[in-house]
């Protein structure tokens, strides 16, 4: 079988999520494993990956998507009917074995949300199965909340406990904030980790740009956190999906890895060994 | 599907890029099929003063009244799309810009400073937001058709951000620099398939600089380690692009 | 086999598939298509790009698409890789490691499957270090390999289809003063390529490199791409969509691509992991020497820099580390 070759999937629902970022139904089963990705063809357009926001037991997969560059561009013109092509699902996903039967604590940013999901909605199906879940989720404001009903009903629910900051307050997260003092605050994410107890026991998945990453890091570990069983996802511009192209090579030295192979998944000790991490800004 | 309203556009320069586009004689029937082209000011006399999905613009800008047409055909249009080295980097005629003054220029060519008011020649972007560039001298008419289908079909076009070596290496030229002429290959941005190096011929850096990338220092250095002179690289570098700020500032 | 009787080997390859073989252009050494032996260039130091150009195109169309239908787009066909020295071979099994491994590249699979490679014994310059790099005799990766021992070339068979090509009456057995002379060959090849690099451990040494460091070993780099575009081992490529005038139709395209280049970490939004020269050189080297040995000593990265960026000397600074 020819990978390189998409195979044509109809979009069934689109549904604003932000000014800039759109949730898309495919008419298509994977049967992917959270946290891996998929490759979405726009033909004449291009291929760019993008990270799967659905549990494969929840059914048709589900895309978020940011509209940054050409492809994302172009995906967020079409509406339900429309065909895209799609490749995949690619990458390793979150160890969900290994998890089995204790806590875990999602940590999500922004658009670190998307990958997120997959898991909470995987954890939340197998409820019995694993142990308490937390779900720390930093946003800008409310606009920029993905998922906002789903969240929102979490909030409310014993499922799971939903911590949430923000940057900028408006009237969403005023009110919030008033309802759950305690789970909600201003601030960025790490602010979170002064509310939430940290159970050395637990597993953690963090989510978000770069930058958010090595914050969440440096302050679980200074928490005493063991690093070994927290996992987060990297993102690159993976061209081929199966280790061919190299266009999303991490490391420098002889710690040189894949992201779309490899990855996206990495543990924190692989995060911190590859060296070349120290080129990520 | 309504037809994207094109406008073409042409300001100081030899209008060589709008000749390149009546040029595409086997597709240019197609195109003027898929486009609704309601000014051309080189194929025809029609201008309708109009609003334009995509702007083309070719030229520099180097009058007052030009600026002010510029504006107007920005505020007019969704797109604007810089054809040619001269509305890219502000062509041939900026070569003098930092060292001759605009003055000067005058006194030399009309005897008087003031027959009429100018500019340094400057890229369109030194006045407006330019959404696409298509440099080259002329435009390459392939890349102007794909640039064209591109926003057809609602997409801005994929500039080309690799240097001409790319193309050598691609068509197994061998180096033109390592043969011992001053090529500018490693430092202009292909798109032009090696054209000059593919015929043996130095790259003279018709499209520019590559953006960003800041190699204007090493290509001195590497060029002066080769044996040329200090003052032919300076000229040679500012034939295309003496507005870019790192070759503004050579010495 | 009698070198004289090399023409009559060619016209039998001839048959398998068209010839493609080392020819001079200019100053350049290129593989092309060829008709007769007498095209071709036996003795050579090293092509300007590498013969990997059968397996993995610098240009190729990999698919066609008509709306949301992709179509795959192979071209089948049989072919002869003929002259190609070891560390080219080499290379190609360093390809293969990648591009075979599952999911496997159809692309590259089908036509590692239907070229057959004809391997020559080469005539190293000053620039070569195949012996550090462990690329200086192939031990596989071929149908057959011809080593120049003189008068005659010594004939190593390592397929059943290239076993094929030597049934007929001019392939002698050799005998044990072939042997010696065969050995006596490969050992003056050996002796003859002086540059060594030491890479043991280099890996970590480019990590631990101080940026200052890097910045001198970079200063001249023009980030053109052309060390990565001749190299044999190279496995990055970039993709493009061109979509015809009904933009509706048109085709996939991928091309060699340069870790180099700026774009290369580029991601959406316009964020770029490897912004300057230092980074992508880093990664380079790493990519080349930093873990497993994906570097087979064939020199072009240097013979064809315009820059004229030595790498075994690069390394030695690395080494170094002033």
């Amino acid at each position: 079988m020819n990978e390189l070759i998409p195979k044509p999937v109809k979009i069934l629902k689109v549904k604003d999520q932000t000014p800039i970022e759109k949730l898309f139904t495919l008419g298509v089963k994977l049967g992917q494993k959270p946290g891996q990705f998929i490759e979405m063809s726009i033909a004449g357009v291009g291929e760019a990956p993008v990270s799967i926001c659905s549990s494969p037991t929840r059914g048709n997969v589900e895309v978020c998507v940011r509209r940054v560059g050409r492809v994302t561009n172009a995906l967020h013109r079409l509406g339900a009917g429309a065909r895209v092509g799609v490749r995949g699902p690619y990458g390793n996903g979150f160890p969900l074995e290994k998890m089995r039967g204790s806590e875990v604590v999602l940590v999500a940013g922004g658009i670190g949300m998307a990958p997120v999901r997959a898991v909470l909605q995987y954890l939340l199906d197998k409820k019995k199965e694993y142990g308490e879940i937390k779900l720390l989720y930093g946003i800008r404001d409310y606009s920029m909340m993905l998922f906002k009903d789903e969240i929102l009903k979490l909030m409310n629910s014993k499922a799971c406990t939903v911590y949430l900051s923000y940057e900028k307050e408006d009237e969403v997260c005023k009110r919030l904030r008033k309802e759950y003092p305690e789970r909600v605050c201003q601030g960025v994410v790490t602010k979170l980790f002064e509310m939430v107890k940290l159970n050395p026991e637990a597993h953690a998945v963090v989510c978000g740009p770069p930058v958010m990453f090595w914050f969440v890091f440096k302050e679980m570990r200074n928490r005493g956190f063991p690093i070994e069983r927290l996992y987060m996802t990297l993102e690159r511009r993976m061209k081929c999906g199966i280790g061919k192209c190299k266009h999303c090579v991490v490391g420098v030295g002889s710690m040189m890895k894949y992201v779309c192979k490899d990855g996206p998944v990495f543990s924190g000790v692989e995060a911190l060994t590859m060296r070349g991490m120290k080129y990520v800004r | 599907m309504k037809k994207p309203r094109v406008g073409i556009f042409g300001f100081t320069g030899c209008a060589g890029d709008q000749l390149m586009i009546l040029n595409l004689e086997d597709e240019l029937l197609d195109l003027v099929g898929a486009l609704d082209i309601k000014s051309f000011t080189m194929a025809s006399s029609l201008v309708e003063d109009d609003e334009y999905d995509v702007a083309f613009v070719e030229g520099s800008i180097t009058t007052p009244k030009q600026k002010e047409k510029l504006e107007q055909i920005r505020n007019k249009s969704k797109l604007l799309v810089a054809i040619g080295d001269c509305a890219a980097w502000g062509g041939v005629q900026a070569s003098c810009n930092g060292i001759v003054s605009v003055s000067k220029k005058m006194v030399e060519v009309y005897g008087s400073r003031n027959v009429w008011e100018i500019y340094e020649s400057k890229p369109l972007s030194a006045y407006v937001k330019v959404d696409f560039v298509l440099p080259g001298c002329p435009i390459e008419k392939e890349e102007f058709l794909r640039a064209a289908t591109s926003l057809l079909h609602g997409d801005i076009p994929e500039a080309v951000d690799y240097p001409v070596c790319v193309e050598c290496k691609l068509r197994e030229n061998g180096c033109v620099l390592l043969e011992g002429r001053l090529c500018l290959g490693p430092i202009t941005p292909g798109g032009c398939k090696a054209r000059c190096p593919s015929l043996g011929v130095d790259c003279i850096g018709c499209r520019g600089v590559i953006d960003g990338e800041s190699r204007i220092k090493s290509a001195i250095e590497v060029f002066k380690e080769a044996g040329f002179e200090k003052d032919y690289v300076k000229k040679r570098l500012r034939m295309f692009a003496a507005n870019y700020p790192e070759i503004l500032e050579v010495k | 086999m009698a070198k004289a009787d090399l023409p009559k080997l060619f016209r039998t390859l001839a048959k398998y598939g068209p010839v493609v073989a080392p020819v001079r252009v200019g100053e350049n050494v290129v593989f092309r298509e060829v008709t007769s032996l007498e095209e071709v260039e036996l003795e050579y130091t090293r092509s300007l790009t590498p013969p990997k150009k059968l397996f993995l195109g610098p240009q190729e169309e990999i698919l066609k698409f008509d709306g949301e239908k992709y179509e795959e787009v192979f071209e089948d066909g049989k072919a002869v890789l003929f002259g190609v020295h070891a560390c080219d071979i080499n290379g190609l099994l360093k390809l293969d490691e990648i591009y075979l491994d599952s999911p496997q590249d159809e692309y590259y699979a089908r036509r590692r499957e239907n070229v057959m490679i004809v391997g020559m014994s080469c005539v190293p310059d000053e620039r070569c270090f195949c012996t550090s790099t462990g690329s200086s005799y192939a031990y596989g990766g071929f149908d057959l390999f011809l080593h120049d021992i003189g008068r005659e070339y010594v004939v190593r068979v390592r397929t059943e289809r290239g076993y094929e090509f030597t049934k007929d009456g001019y392939f002698k057995r050799m005998e044990e003063k072939d042997f010696l002379a065969f050995k006596k060959a490969e050992e003056k090849k050996v002796r003859s390529i002086k540059r060594k690099v030491d890479l043991a451990g280099i890996g970590d040494l480019i990590d631990v490199t101080p940026k200052s460091l890097w910045e001198e070993l970079t200063a001249k780099c023009l980030a053109c791409g052309s060390c990565n575009l001749v190299c044999p081992t190279c496995q990055c490529y970039d993709v493009l969509d061109v979509l015809e005038l009904d933009i509706r139709s048109g085709s996939r395209i991928r091309r060699w691509d340069s870790c180099m280049l700026k774009r290369h970490a580029l991601v959406a939004g316009g964020g770029n992991f490897r912004p300057t020269v230092v980074e992508r050189t880093a990664n380079r080297l790493s990519c080349k020497v930093g873990g497993e040995i994906r570097c087979v000593g064939c020199g072009r990265c240097t013979v064809y820099c315009p820059a004229k960026i030595d790498l075994v000397e690069m390394l030695e600074r690395i080494r170094v580390g002033a």
